[in-house]
């Protein structure tokens, strides 16, 4: 995840441009029937991911992390009455730990769009979404997009034997990047060789859908079970691949995920993805799913576009 | 650019004692690295691969942000710079192990260590000069040790004999240098190997080029050879 250590600020061009961007971002999810909403940057409690604090009286406090956790809670409070589905968008910072850092903290700042309630595709919508800001922005080459399903890797999982345990445990890897770890689990829970190789296999891969479906029936999976990820891909044509090892370190996700790059760019300049738990730990049960554009990864990519200077002198 | 390059893998291994085995085990994966002079760059044009030599954390960070797509790093790089990387694969070189070692005359064959910092710590924290203060802190908060941590970025095996610390963390593989210094080893913190990480976009827009990467590799670790493959095609998706 693209971000920038606290105290480094922005720059005028740099904070122009963010300005652009953020601008030109809101105004595509206006477009597009969403209406903007603005939720605390400190949030009570501690099961936040960010960093952390007390107040006077002792009471923890926590940086926010994440617009949909602090989206979700204004739509099953504030917003409980408010008809479904309910689209809203948000635009700002988060912060994230990140241990290595100077002062162990990432700033990054995010505009994007929660859809709560039932409505008809809405994973695919709010791809498309995501993939039409990045190309609102100009960015260079096309936008591609990855797909993966959380809940499809979980069944993969259970059809082999693990229990709840070894699966969020293999989410936690994937998620941390740590595949060496990973294939030593596997092997741990799995035992044949062959088993753990189709399963790494599959989750280190992303590709075309016959391809991954290839990998998905190596690896144990019964072929219909992918239709309806694959079919989510279908209106990016050759743009999309599918990746069953996406995971992320948020553990709410339960459908599908996906990320989006910008070009040939290897940084995600977006993410996404179904959280139908999510609101129930809340207190209300419904189904929501989302996105956000990471606008210090836009701001990277574009740069990089814009100014055309070599790292590596002879490379372009 | 260098990071828009889609039909190149990018592929950094890190600069020092590591550069060595990194290169052997390229070589031996099948690819060509021709004796540059001083170029920081070389290109395997049949593979489709350039490589470059660049000091670790360098190689962490560019593939961090998705300007190169593999490194072969150290393990203690990436335990000290938590930059969101994809660990793919052991390399099984470069094995050394990340160690506690004090001065011989202080620290004795057979004692407690646990026991003897305690002893230290009932006073006063335990001062540890180190490269690696991320994972010499973790150690000691596992272990319930009370300890000052001091980073120092080289010759730490003067820093009890100069008084700016107790102890040293610090790697060891031989042990000789310890010895030449007069300091032992008093418990190990967690061994080192060489790893291949790779970004996750790279993993995502070039899954084949480096799946057949990572193979290759792999035969050469657990069969003794290169694979023959076609290495060649670039392409999304795949």
């Amino acid at each position: 995840m693209i971000g920038r250590g606290l105290g480094l600020g922005w720059l005028p061009e740099e904070a122009r441009r963010r300005r652009e961007m953020e601008a030109q971002l809101i105004d595509l999810l206006h477009f597009r029937g969403f209406r903007e909403v603005g939720v605390p940057l400190l949030e009570t409690g501690s099961e936040g991911h960010g960093p952390h604090m007390a107040d006077g009286s002792g009471s923890v406090l926590s940086l926010r992390s994440d617009f949909t956790r602090a989206v979700s809670k204004m739509a099953v409070s504030t917003l409980a009455d408010h008809p479904r589905p309910l689209q809203l968008a948000y635009s700002g910072v988060v912060f994230r730990a990140v241990p290595g850092l100077d002062r162990g903290m990432s700033e990054i700042w995010q505009v994007g769009g929660e859809v709560v309630g039932e409505q008809p595709e809405a994973d695919s919508d709010v791809m498309a979404l995501a993939v039409d800001g990045v190309a609102s922005l100009s960015c260079p080459g096309e936008a591609r997009i990855i797909i993966g399903d959380v809940s499809l890797l979980r069944r993969l999982l259970a059809g082999v034997g693990f229990n709840a345990p070894q699966r969020r445990r293999v989410e936690a890897l994937l998620a941390e990047g740590d595949l060496t770890g990973l294939e030593e689990h596997l092997t741990g829970t799995v035992g044949q060789r062959d088993s753990v190789r189709a399963l790494m296999d599959l989750l280190i891969f992303a590709g075309n859908r016959e391809e991954t479906t290839r990998r998905w029936v190596r690896a144990g999976g019964e072929a219909d079970c992918l239709e309806p990820m694959l079919g989510l891909g279908e209106r990016f044509e050759d743009a999309a691949a599918y990746s069953l090892g996406l995971a992320r370190e948020l553990d709410y996700y339960t459908g599908p995920l996906f990320v989006v790059y910008a070009g040939h760019h290897r940084v995600p300049v977006a993410q996404g993805g179904r959280y139908d738990g999510l609101l129930k730990t809340l207190g209300r049960d419904e189904p929501a799913t989302g996105f956000g554009w990471n606008l210090d990864s836009l701001l990277l990519v574009s740069r990089h576009t814009a100014s055309r200077v070599s790292v590596f002198p002879g490379i372009h | 650019m260098l990071g828009q390059n889609t039909d190149f893998l990018v592929v950094a291994w890190s600069k020092g004692k590591l550069s060595h085995p990194c290169q052997t085990i390229l070589e031996e994966a099948g690819f060509s690295i021709p004796d540059s002079g001083r170029s920081l760059l070389v290109t395997d044009s049949a593979r489709r691969v350039r490589f470059m030599e660049l000091k670790a954390h360098d190689a962490v960070t560019l593939v961090g942000q998705g300007l190169v797509d593999l490194a072969l790093v150290g393990k203690d790089t990436l335990l000290e710079h938590h930059v969101s990387v994809m660990e793919l694969m052991d390399l099984n070189i470069g094995a050394c192990r990340l160690c506690l070692a004090g001065p011989a005359e202080t620290w004795g064959p057979g004692e407690d260590w646990l026991e003897k910092i305690r002893g230290i710590t009932r006073s006063r924290r335990l001062g540890i000069a180190t490269r690696y203060p991320l994972t010499t802190e973790e150690f000691c908060v596992s272990w319930g040790i009370e300890s000052v941590v001091i980073e120092l970025s080289g010759s730490v095996e003067l820093a009890p004999s100069l008084g700016i610390s107790d102890i040293i963390s610090d790697l060891v593989s031989t042990g000789r240098t310890l010895r030449e210094n007069g300091l032992v080893e008093i418990k190990e913190i967690r061994p080192i190997t060489a790893r291949l990480i790779a970004s996750q976009g790279a993993l995502h827009l070039k899954a084949r080029q480096i799946e057949s990467f990572v193979k290759r590799l792999r035969d050469v670790i657990s069969e003794g050879g290169p694979i023959d493959e076609d290495y060649t095609r670039p392409g999304f998706p795949i």
